[in-house]
């Protein structure tokens, strides 16, 4: 039972980092349509920058967590202006290429900026483990799930209450129209991709005191988040936290009942599962077209 | 009138010709002997790549200082691969091709020295490498060195530690990478010799960063009493961390020397106390008794490093570089010339060279030249290093 | 000075022009209509008005403001609203939040009121429902009020985009074939419902292929045939003009059933 439980909390943990990217690609597919592969790199330009203003700058975690969110939306925000917005006219698959090339490119620039090495930043409450009922929990993991709660609370709250995300969820379902209610699609798109950025950010900055965090750690989590998105439906942003929560279970029971060879693959073979079997994810609407 | 003319035109042109050809051997005599470098100088394999590149200049700078050798002067030619074989093979094709270096030292991992050793048997042109995995040198090629202990050794040293404390069962966990699966395959190969039973096998994706159901499926795996990590690069951390989180320092575990660094140490935060390791003497210079054959290397190498670099601590991985390096310098010398071929044969006729990382005595059968002696074990404590035998 | 003006605008699509240098102007507190057969280029006018499309050439005019450049939602600040032929509904969203979708613009909380929770949103959320019920009952949805978008039927949804429409509080409202698929009692509703539009001061421009409707609710007709603008005027002397007869009235007759 222990050791249950003990997969458990490693699913749980690794399941609210990829629910958290997860939120990022559902919220700019929403204001778009286009699926930003460049999400991962967000997640570890929050981690980079906090490591980089703490030991470089000197300054305390509680100053750099904010600072790195806001550069991660900063180069979210560039990346809408200057990649996305001037290909507006293009095929989705173009934009989806061009966000491919901005993710190298980011990551390039990063690589070049500071070295491969890894880094690791501080646990945020320490890091003496923290016993349950015979299996182990780092503190940091209380972190990161309750990060999440907030992240989805705050989310409802922004989509339900205000108006800026009250025009976002507008936009995702009918842009015509928001158009035709005054609402500016292009801040929209801008204010879309800032806010998964900061998430993304915010995702690496929790994960790094666990894993580590180098300039190319984006991939696999960005890939990670993808599926949690497209499992929990591209349209839903709460349907990527059950998707990703569901990948990160899948991935620590197949690593701790299967095989631990196998964890990776869970992802990719959700991912080949949902695109034959249900397209739409577990919340997704079915893509029926009103005639 | 016209003999006069003629007669000095004639010796005008000796004496051209002479002073031209004077002038072109002394720069045959004058040109450098190139040492050619491919090492993994950042990327995750920077802390192998690293201090053997510094190791590398420093040397290169002291020997040139000290009358370089065979009368010239040498150049080092460094390429950084990141780690990645598809660089390696690029670089080594630009040292021979382009650069047209002497002699190459590196890789420094073995995926990527796997890579070169076609090119390099194709060119006839030593190498020394600096990475760990039996299969560089076994089966034997021709032009192919290597001054790192093997996995084999590691291995073995692991589990005669294993044996002096009456331990028979062992659980392995490993990444995917070529070193893990070799290591991987070295335990179980030799387990059976030192009575020691494999309870257990877990791998991870050189990408994960959660250890935690693999190190579970082993601490509950009935009468586990070490773990031999196969492990290399950050992957190790993330274990080292994990393992403390479970509690598990019940369970003894072993690294092999691929993560002997203070860099694994450090970033660990605590985590790799008690955790044992076969190293080269180099690692525990300063511990090492006087009558130590490698203490006067050890102690030298470490105070010139030191000096040189901003009293950054030394790693077995420079030692490696020195080794080679120095290994090389005195095939020359015996050699007489920078003849490759020549050269190649005086490595191979390498008897109790006296290294930081080892007494190297290499044969035609053994392109290694180190035996399990010239590991010390190690385990960590407070922070360094604790030389146990 | 007229609410809308259009000068010389063109459109072309590749070598056909949809629209072909059609100017018109319309009055403030008219009824507008525009017909003329299908492909006349009707609707591509609408997405010219409301800037969905760019102008080829030409120049749209709304008051004295040049808004040729401006995108939808600019010109939807400055008071143009429309209707689709095929109905951009928000189909996640009920009855009532649609309509509330449509008080975009006069709803000033942002982020921070929200953030701070001054009493203002929860009011002026309040104030946006109470409107938005208002004007479904308007446009004669009363029963539909809880309803959600994907529940309702075509002639509802029809006048569901009427009521969002009249939400922004537009000075000019473009109707898109409103009665297109309407049984003739629901469009003798729109009809109604146009005539109470236009007294409340708003100026409809619609486009419709129902002549009897058009014929009793428009002050000035305009028709277009191959984009051109082929004949403007009131009914009387749109109907009576030959060349309309021939492109588009007379077919009509000819066809039966819709006629004059």
């Amino acid at each position: 039972m222990d050791e249950f439980l003990q997969f458990l909390f490693s699913g749980l943990t690794r399941g609210s980092i990829y629910a958290i990217v997860g939120i990022g690609f559902a919220i700019v597919y929403n204001a778009s349509h286009v699926i930003n592969f460049a999400q991962g790199e967000f997640v570890m330009i929050g981690g980079m920058a906090a490591v980089a203003i703490t030991t470089k700058l000197g300054l305390p975690l509680a100053a750099a967590i904010p600072l790195s969110v806001a550069l991660a939306a900063l180069v979210g925000v560039a990346l809408e202006k200057f990649a996305i917005e001037p290909a507006r006219g293009a095929s989705v698959v173009a934009i989806i290429i061009i966000t491919i090339g901005a993710s190298i490119f980011i990551r390039g620039g990063v690589e070049v900026l500071v070295g491969k090495r890894d880094h690791s930043l501080p646990a945020f409450s320490g890091d003496e483990p923290i016993r349950i009922a015979g299996a182990t929990l780092q503190p940091q993991s209380l972190w990161v799930v309750g990060a999440l709660v907030v992240i989805v609370l705050g989310l409802r709250w922004f989509f339900g209450a205000t108006r800026t995300g009250k025009a976002m969820l507008a936009t995702s379902h009918n842009r015509l129209a928001a158009q035709l209610v005054g609402i500016e699609v292009r801040h929209v798109l801008l204010a879309s991709f800032a806010l998964a950025a900061a998430l993304g950010a915010l995702a690496g900055i929790l994960t790094a005191p666990i894993t580590l965090t180098r300039y190319d750690i984006g991939i696999m989590l960005g890939l990670k988040g993808f599926c949690a998105a497209i499992l929990g439906g591209l349209g839903s942003p709460y349907g990527a936290v059950a998707g990703g929560l569901a990948l990160g279970m899948a991935e620590a029971m197949t690593g701790g009942y299967v095989s631990s060879g196998y964890q990776d693959a869970v992802a990719f073979a959700i991912i080949l599962c949902v695109l034959f079997v249900r397209p739409q994810g577990l919340f997704g609407r079915a893509g029926t077209e009103r005639v | 009138m016209a003999s006069f003319t003629r007669r000095s035109a004639l010796g005008a042109t000796a004496a051209t010709a002479i002073l031209a050809l004077s002038w072109a051997g002394a720069q045959a005599q004058q040109a450098p002997i190139k040492v050619g470098a491919i090492l993994a100088v950042t990327g995750p394999a920077s802390f192998l790549g690293d201090p053997a590149a510094k190791t590398l200049k420093l040397y290169v700078e002291q020997t040139n200082k000290a009358g370089g050798v065979v009368g010239r002067q040498l150049e080092l030619k460094l390429y950084d691969t990141g780690g990645d074989p598809r660089q390696a093979v690029t670089f080594t094709r630009r040292l021979i091709e382009d650069d047209k270096v002497d002699f190459i030292i590196g890789a420094s991992t073995t995926g990527e020295t796997m890579a070169m050793i076609e090119l390099v048997e194709e060119a006839k042109i030593p190498l020394i490498s600096l990475a760990g995995a039996s299969p560089i040198v076994e089966p034997v090629k021709r032009w192919v060195f290597k001054t790192p202990h093997s996995d084999r050794m590691a291995v073995e040293k692991m589990y005669g530690d294993m044996r002096r404390d009456n331990m028979t069962k062992a659980a392995i966990l490993g990444g995917s990478g070529g070193f893990d699966q070799s290591c991987r395959a070295e335990a179980k190969k030799f387990a059976a010799s030192y009575n020691i039973q494999i309870v257990a096998d877990e791998t991870y994706a050189a990408t994960d960063t959660d250890m935690t159901p693999q190190l579970t499926r082993i601490r509950n795996t009935p009468g586990v009493q070490a773990i031999i990590g196969c492990g290399f690069g950050s992957p190790t951390v993330v274990t080292a961390r994990n393992y403390k989180q479970l509690g598990m320092q019940n369970v003894r575990f072993y690294f092999n020397h691929g993560v002997a660094s203070q860099q694994f140490i450090d970033q660990s935060q605590g985590a790799a106390e008690g955790m044992r390791m076969p190293v080269a003497a180099l690692l525990v210079g300063p511990q090492l008794a006087e009558s130590d054959p490698q203490k006067k290397v050890t102690m030298a190498y470490t105070a010139a490093y030191k000096a040189a670099y901003n009293n950054e601590a030394v790693s077995g991985f420079g030692g490696h570089a020195y080794d080679a390096f120095m290994m090389a310098v005195e095939a020359i010398k015996r050699a007489g010339s920078m003849d490759k071929a020549k050269v190649r044969d005086q490595i191979e006729l390498t008897k109790n060279f006296v290294g930081a990382d080892g007494i190297f005595n290499m044969s035609p059968g053994d392109h290694m030249g180190l035996d399990i002696r010239s590991f010390k074990m190690v385990e960590v404590r407070n922070g360094t290093w604790k030389l146990l035998y | 000075m007229s609410l809308l003006r259009v000068e010389n605008l063109s459109r072309s699509f590749g070598g056909v022009k949809a629209v072909a240098d059609v100017s018109f102007a319309v009055e403030a507190g008219t009824v507008h209509s525009l017909i003329g057969p299908n492909g006349a280029g009707k609707t591509t006018l609408f997405n010219l008005v409301t800037g969905v499309y760019a102008p080829s050439s030409g120049r749209i005019f709304l008051g004295d403001t040049d808004v040729t450049g401006l995108p939808t939602a600019a010109r939807a600040a400055l008071g143009v609203q429309r209707t689709f032929q095929n109905l951009q509904i928000f189909f996640n969203m009920s009855a009532v939040e649609n309509v509330m979708a449509g008080r975009h613009l006069h709803v000033s909380t942002g982020l921070v009121a929200s953030l701070l929770g001054l009493p203002g949103i929860g009011r002026e959320t309040a104030a946006a429902r109470r409107r938005a019920e208002e004007l479904l009952d308007h446009v004669g949805l009363a029963e539909w009020r809880k309803a959600d978008a994907d529940a309702m039927p075509y002639g509802a949804l029809k006048r569901l985009e009427i009521a969002r429409a009249l939400a922004a509080e537009p000075k000019l409202l473009l109707l898109d074939e409103p009665a297109a698929g309407l049984n003739p009692a629901e469009t003798h509703e729109i009809d109604r419902l146009i005539r109470r539009i236009a007294a409340s001061g708003i100026t409809v421009v619609l486009v419709e292929h129902d002549m009897k409707l058009v014929m009793n609710v428009s002050d000035h007709i305009l028709v277009l045939d191959y984009g051109r603008k082929l004949a403007e005027g009131t009914a009387a002397e749109v109907r009576a003009n030959p060349d309309v007869i021939k492109a588009y009235l007379g077919e009509a007759a000819a066809t039966g059933g819709r006629g004059v």
